[in-house]
């Protein structure tokens, strides 16, 4: 049981881990912490167009 | 529909602190000039916006002029002209009013509601000097406002009177700039523009046009007059103006050169400097003689010298390195590895997890995989902020400015400007921005040079590795950090004159101008704000990257095959792990560190260049104590980190991480400024051929300085010799690659 539930949260954490990956490779922010502290921002793929502030 | 208010004005002016203060949001600031590349945008947050209007923001790239030749006035200009922004926030800069305003003349003639924003006027005050507010808007004809963008002070109320006088849409009365012949040949073409020319205009840039097939619109016929009297080409291919009518503006042109004795774009920037004069007589008040030096020209006359700038950067950025990996920073990296994960969390959870009947296997995951790769890594990351700290605050006072200044006398003897070292100096936090930094880089061989060696400066990601061998291997050796930061600023000179002698690189470097900005006592706020973002990055790819890859990381070297069946090792070597390491480790038994360990080490730098600590974490559970261990001398306990290194191949591996292509997310982005694969295969090829090469001689001649000779070792001088010739053998593509900075 303990097993399990432990295990659970394991798998959890790192599908997690998995999908912030995917879903910030997709926006083209893999390499960063975001774009609010980046003068590049606009050149990001993921952040083309978009403005960052107060979203 | 939306109100765009932009704020423009000269490079390190105080947009992006504006911006920053009126929209909430948290661009990067940096106190050097050309901060801002791209332009961004914003909803303003005005206090008191009764019609709750949507009031988009713009942050435009710092310009000097509206001139076509930079990519930042390009940006800026197409912007202005194309989209035309309902008002302009003109920030400038108070404590340099004369230069600031220049750029300003020229935003008034664009016919877009106008307000100028005096900043750092508390700096002003300060000095004693006096701006008399009224008298400048009322000979510039807009509404002049004071501000420190800093502080806060007038952001509010600047951002209210441009939402004010964006409603109104009335546009600034023209400041009487021109005068004489200038004013005449003016007229002139205004008329010209207004009544012959009828064509369309031809737009070939990004879309928004609104007036294509229409003739000049008269809000802008100044200021295209302005640019075709100043013979602009893009103008001039915009306006596609008809042949008599180009050689009637031609003439007019011609004979006010003539009468001027002067050509057209000097005759421009002579009135308008003739008219700012004129208005610096009624607006300013100077406290200090004219002549007299300010604060910040007597420290530069010390820090910029050119005998003691460069030992003083380098004392400078020893302490920094000294304090951040040795000291302060390794004092909180200590109780964060040895205290908080080495006494509290494993053996909490090494007690723990049994306790509750979790197997073995598992709590080895959790304790020597999760926690041991993980914390290896959040373990270094308190020294990653001492050290963002201290850049930080260089920063902010204005020091890196003059660092960019200094290495461009050292940088141009070797065919590389101090321009070059702006993304270098973004690059010490994360390779990605510094190498995207280089597109203000208008030479391509310069730009191509640039992104090849920026990742030679240690990124922050690097400091784990340079702490933990320096830790561990090196005894705490207090001059291994700064050591690396000039190793990495050696890799980039030596490469610069190599690759200055290839025909792909030659010619001589682009001048280097570049303000100073005052210095100034830095905002802690701000400080803070720039270490936290900088810092968060590794905070956040240690709970996704690392996490992921230490699960995976402990399952190989835990797992293997044992009498022709897949199972639990009790010997790492008999792991997967091993299996695949082995594989590659001949090549770096040369280098001297040619564990399969190491080797996977090095190998998964690649993912995240603290993937190296965390390997090692995983494998050796650095996180439980070593670097306690080192402090108490007892490095027979650290048995399995220490056999992996002598010395000497502790240096050789840390040279070779360090030079050696950077992470994945970094090729991608030298993939992107290059545009190119096989520029980019050179890039990756040449970084870790360089890396190679390097670490190969330290060892090699490292060896031989210990060992009897052998023939083998003739393989390192020769390599060496090589090396020595390509870095003292003539250009042959010099022409005259001497020092020429310019300060502004």
């Amino acid at each position: 049981m303990a097993d399990i539930l432990i295990g659970g949260l394991v798998l959890l954490a790192a599908v997690l881990a998995a999908g912030k990956i995917i879903k910030d490779k997709r926006a083209g922010q893999s390499a960063c912490a975001g774009c609010s502290g980046c003068a590049h921002q606009r050149s990001c793929p993921g952040s083309q167009g978009q403005p960052h502030a107060n979203q | 529909m939306a109100i765009r208010i932009a704020l423009a004005g000269n490079p390190n002016s105080g947009k992006t602190t504006l911006f920053n203060a009126l929209t909430g949001a948290r661009q990067y600031v940096g106190n050097w000039p050309g901060v801002t590349v791209e332009r961004k945008e914003g909803k303003l947050k005005l206090n008191s916006n009764s019609q709750q209007e949507d009031i988009i923001l713009q942050d435009l790239p710092g310009v000097y002029s509206l001139s076509p030749y930079t990519l930042e006035e390009v940006i800026a200009r197409n912007y202005l002209v194309d989209d035309k922004p309902d008002a302009i926030i003109n920030i400038v800069d108070g404590t340099n009013l004369e230069r600031n305003l220049y750029l300003s003349t020229q935003l008034a003639e664009l016919g877009i509601p106008m307000l100028i924003a005096v900043n750092m006027m508390d700096v002003v005050r300060k000095q004693g000097d006096h701006i008399d507010l009224s008298q400048l808007s009322r000979q510039m004809g807009v509404a002049v406002m004071p501000l420190s963008a800093l502080t806060g002070e007038g952001a509010q109320a600047a951002a209210q009177t441009a939402v004010q006088l964006a409603r109104e849409g009335r546009s600034p009365s023209l400041p009487h700039v021109f005068h004489g012949p200038v004013e005449h040949a003016l007229a002139h073409i205004e008329d010209a523009l207004e009544h012959r020319h009828h064509g369309p205009l031809h737009h070939h840039h990004e879309g928004n046009l609104t007036h294509d097939g229409e003739a000049v619109p008269a809000s802008l016929r100044r200021w295209y007059a302005i640019k075709l009297f100043e013979r602009d080409e893009k103008v001039l291919a915009q306006l596609r103006l008809a042949a008599d009518v180009r050689q009637d503006i031609e003439q007019a042109i011609t004979a006010c050169e003539a009468e001027m004795d002067d050509d057209a774009q000097s005759i421009i920037t002579n009135q308008r400097y003739a008219y700012i004069q004129s208005l610096m007589t009624v607006a300013l008040r100077r406290k200090r003689a004219a002549g007299e030096l300010s604060t910040s020209d007597r420290i530069d006359r010390v820090v910029t010298n050119r005998l003691l700038g460069f030992p003083i950067f380098i004392a400078v950025m020893f302490l920094v390195y000294y304090i951040a990996v040795t000291s302060i920073g390794a004092v909180v990296t200590d109780f964060t590895n040895d205290t908080f994960f080495g006494t509290w969390i494993i053996p909490w959870l090494e007690r723990q997890l049994p306790a509750w009947g979790v197997s073995d296997w598992l709590t080895g995951l959790m304790t020597e995989g999760i926690v041991g790769g993980v914390g290896a890594v959040l373990g270094f990351v308190p020294q990653m902020f001492v050290l963002f700290f201290m850049l930080a605050i260089l920063e902010d006072i204005g020091y890196m400015a003059r660092v960019a200044f200094i290495m461009d006398r050292i940088f141009r003897r070797f065919g590389l400007s101090g321009k070059s070292f702006i993304p270098m100096l973004i690059g010490s936090g994360c390779s990605v921005p510094g190498i995207m930094a280089s597109r203000t880089i208008e030479n391509q061989r310069d730009r191509r040079m640039t992104i090849i060696t920026t990742s030679f400066i240690p990124c922050g990601a690097k400091l784990p590795i340079i702490a933990l061998i320096a830790g561990t291997v090196l005894g705490g050796a207090w001059w291994v950090g700064p050591l690396c930061y000039f190793i990495g600023i050696a890799a980039v000179v030596v490469s610069g004159i190599i690759l200055k002698k290839t025909r792909w690189f030659a010619g001589d470097p682009a001048p280097f101008v570049m303000e100073l900005p005052a210095y100034h006592l830095s905002s802690l706020q701000g400080v803070l704000r720039s270490t936290w973002e900088r810092g968060f990055s590794f905070i956040k790819r240690a709970g996704t990257v690392i996490l992921l890859s230490s699960i995976v990381i402990w399952f190989l070297k835990s797992y293997g095959w044992v009498d022709g069946q897949f199972a639990a090792v009790e010997d790492m070597d008999h792991s997967v792990l091993a299996a695949m390491g082995n594989v590659v480790a001949p090549l770096f038994s040369p280098l001297g560190f040619g564990t399969w360990q190491n080797t996977v080490a090095t190998v998964l730098g690649l993912v995240a260049k603290e993937e190296v600590v965390n390997v090692f974490g995983v494998l050796y559970g650095v996180g439980e104590g070593a670097l306690d261990l080192v402090d108490e001398g007892a490095f027979d306990k650290l048995a399995p980190i220490a056999m992996n290194f002598t010395s000497l191949a502790a240096i050789s591996f840390l040279t070779f991480n360090l030079l050696c292509a950077p992470c994945f997310a970094a090729i991608g982005a030298i993939k992107r400024e290059m545009n190119n694969w096989r520029w980019t295969a050179f890039a990756v090829g040449y970084q870790t051929v360089f890396a190679y090469v390097i670490s190969f001689i330290i060892y090699q001649l490292g060896m031989m300085a210990t060992t009897a000779f052998q023939p083998m070792h003739l393989l390192p001088l020769a390599l060496l010799a090589g090396l020595l010739y390509l870095v003292f053998s003539p250009n042959p593509h010099e022409r005259t690659l001497k020092p020429q900075a310019a300060q502004a």
